[in-house]
């Protein structure tokens, strides 16, 4: 079954002498561990260099590992604003997060199992904006927003990003592959369609909704160009604003305590990650099988 | 039966009802957020507009300008390097590494893993650790140091920093198109590969005469959504380089995020939207062409 799956290097199992294939092997290895190693390098400079003080981050020759770890570092930013930059990102990432498992189940459970008059060309809309650039509305977006009164709010920040095109394609893909069989054995017990789509469909997509969520939470948690746009005011500035506004506005930033912060953005993420690696692969595959 | 019928069909109506009122949230958030707002950009690129005094209708004046402007055509010609330079080297290394894990007989996973660790990472956050790289004299630096003493202007420099960023890019999203191409790897029939190696196909020519065949609505799916994503990148270019030094790195969205919130010049900035658009339509239909993709 596994073997099946791979692309074995050799020609056939009696094609080659099994040291070549073994060197070739061995090699492949080297290369991706060499790789793998330069991948991992950045994060891993700057998990070290957090903990140096100041003149060691840039020393020459470079000191791999601080010769007294600063824990301050990781202390300092707290008292620059970085904790409300924390809570900020926390808040609208959590909503960000939970609104598209809801929304977007609606949504995708409509355009899957239901057939009313326009429904394709809801769901065709809905596709297109895949193809429209951010940069289109910006500037109008801002506009409109400006309009409502929710520039420098979390209301901002948050409404513009409550439902996404992945997440409502990815639901509509997923609600296919639950049978209609279920649905309707519930309609004949009496039960109302939200109520159906409450406790049938919804448990159902659990696979879907975890990659959903995984998806929402760091692109909520990662997002940059739309907070840039929509705060100025210092408390409701995300992660990502808080460590541009101190590289930028020509001071002279303590890199020791940006890249403690750079560690503790990443944290939330990271564990995320090392948590549910398999629905993270999985859901980025998925995305590709759109067929 | 025909007593039956009329209270089936409301029940029916009742339903899709509720289906339709499914949809509907979702709905009315992207007519405004994105429909709406597409029609806005296209009637504010036809107006002067700074934020402090009122809209005022200037015809086809922004364009003229975008097409005419020194700074703005050096936008597209910098975002025309940085397309080629920067999707063609991705779809490669991912399309190369995508076959390569594919060729493992273990551990795949555990490569999967480390290649998709930048994905993850805040762009903004990935962007701060490359400038601590290279910064002068920095890690970068000093690896080069045999060879150039000085140091190297990696961001400094109009003919270096375009390739930093892009390597950087490289870094962080190649890891995300590996993976989808090889999903479309590990779908394609185990058979078709056993076949071909009883048949003595050497390994390249099994790359070559099955694997890309059959992996092509995927390469067209990845070279697409490269190009998308390619096309719209701004949070790297913001942190290490903001345009500079001075235009070599004014990709088309810094150009218009600085042109729209720094000048305020609203109109001409939609107005570069706008063509930006046209192009990024254009580009993806010529490329799903050249990839003959049937959706």
């Amino acid at each position: 079954m596994s073997r099946a799956a791979t692309l074995a290097l050799a020609r056939s199992e009696s094609g080659r002498p099994r040291v070549w294939r073994a060197v070739g092997y061995g090699l492949l290895y080297a290369f991706l561990v060499g790789l793998s190693a330069f991948m991992l390098l950045p994060f891993a400079f700057a998990l070290t260099s957090s903990l140096k003080p100041e003149p060691e981050v840039f020393a020459v020759p470079i000191n791999w590992l601080p010769s007294e770890p600063q824990w301050q570092n990781y202390v300092a930013p707290w008292s620059k604003n970085f904790g409300r930059y924390f809570v900020n990102s926390t808040v609208v990432a959590a909503v960000q997060t939970l609104s598209p498992l809801i929304l977007c189940s609606l949504a995708g459970y409509s355009l899957a199992k239901f057939r009313y008059p326009g429904r394709q060309l809801v769901f065709f809309f809905i596709l297109s904006t895949i193809m429209l650039p951010t940069q289109v509305t910006l500037v109008p977006t801002f506009l409109i927003v400006k309009q409502l009164g929710w520039v420098n709010s979390y209301l901002g920040l948050i409404v513009p990003g409550l439902a996404t095109t992945f997440g409502t394609f990815l639901m509509r893909q997923f609600m296919f592959s639950i049978p209609s069989e279920y649905v309707d054995a519930a309609r004949i017990d009496g039960a109302s369609e939200p109520r159906i789509y409450w406790n049938i469909v919804l448990p159902m997509c659990r696979p879907a909704l975890s990659a959903l969520a995984i998806f929402s939470f760091t692109g909520s948690w990662n997002s940059f160009l739309w907070p840039l746009v929509i705060v100025n005011q210092d408390e409701m500035r995300t992660v990502p604003l808080g460590i541009v506004f101190y590289i930028g506005e020509g001071r002279v930033p303590e890199y020791g305590q940006l890249l403690a912060v750079a560690v503790l953005a990443t944290l939330p993420v990271l564990v995320l990650f090392a948590a549910m690696q398999r629905e993270f692969i999985r859901g980025a595959a998925m995305s590709g099988l759109k067929g | 039966m025909s007593s039956i019928a009329p209270t089936r069909l409301s029940y029916r109506a009742v339903q899709q009802i509720w289906g339709a009122l499914f949809v509907l949230p979702v709905l009315l958030l992207f007519l405004v957020f994105r429909l709406y707002p597409m029609f806005l950009a296209v009637q504010i690129s036809f107006q002067k507009y700074d934020l402090l005094t009122p809209p005022r209708w200037v015809g086809l004046d922004n364009y003229a300008f975008i097409f005419s402007n020194e700074r703005v055509l050096n936008s597209f010609k910098v975002t025309g390097i940085f397309i080629v330079g920067q999707t063609v080297p991705l779809v490669l290394c991912a399309l190369g590494l995508a076959v390569v894990l594919f060729t493992l007989p273990r551990f795949r996973h555990v490569f999967e893993l480390t290649f998709y660790f930048p994905v993850i990472m805040t762009a903004v956050v990935a962007a701060l650790i490359w400038l601590t790289l290279f910064y002068p004299r920095g890690l970068f630096d000093q690896i080069v140091a045999p060879w150039f003493p000085l140091g190297v202007p990696w961001l400094t420099s109009p003919v270096l920093a375009l390739p930093s960023v892009i390597a950087v890019d490289l870094w962080k999203s190649t890891g995300y198109y590996m993976i989808i191409l090889l999903a479309g790897l590990l779908s394609i029939p185990g058979e078709y590969l056993e076949a071909a190696t009883i048949d003595g196909a050497g390994y390249w020519s099994r790359v070559r005469h099955i694997l890309l065949p059959l992996l092509r609505p995927q390469l067209a799916f990845v070279a697409v959504i490269a190009l998308i994503n390619t096309v719209q990148a701004f949070d790297s270019f913001y942190v290490l380089t903001r345009g500079g030094p001075g235009d070599a790195t004014r990709v088309l969205p810094i150009e218009i995020y600085l042109r729209a919130f720094q000048v305020l010049e609203m109109g001409r900035a939609a107005a570069v939207s706008m063509a930006m658009f046209v192009v990024l339509v254009v580009l993806s239909l010529v490329q799903l062409r050249l990839f003959r993709y049937e959706p």
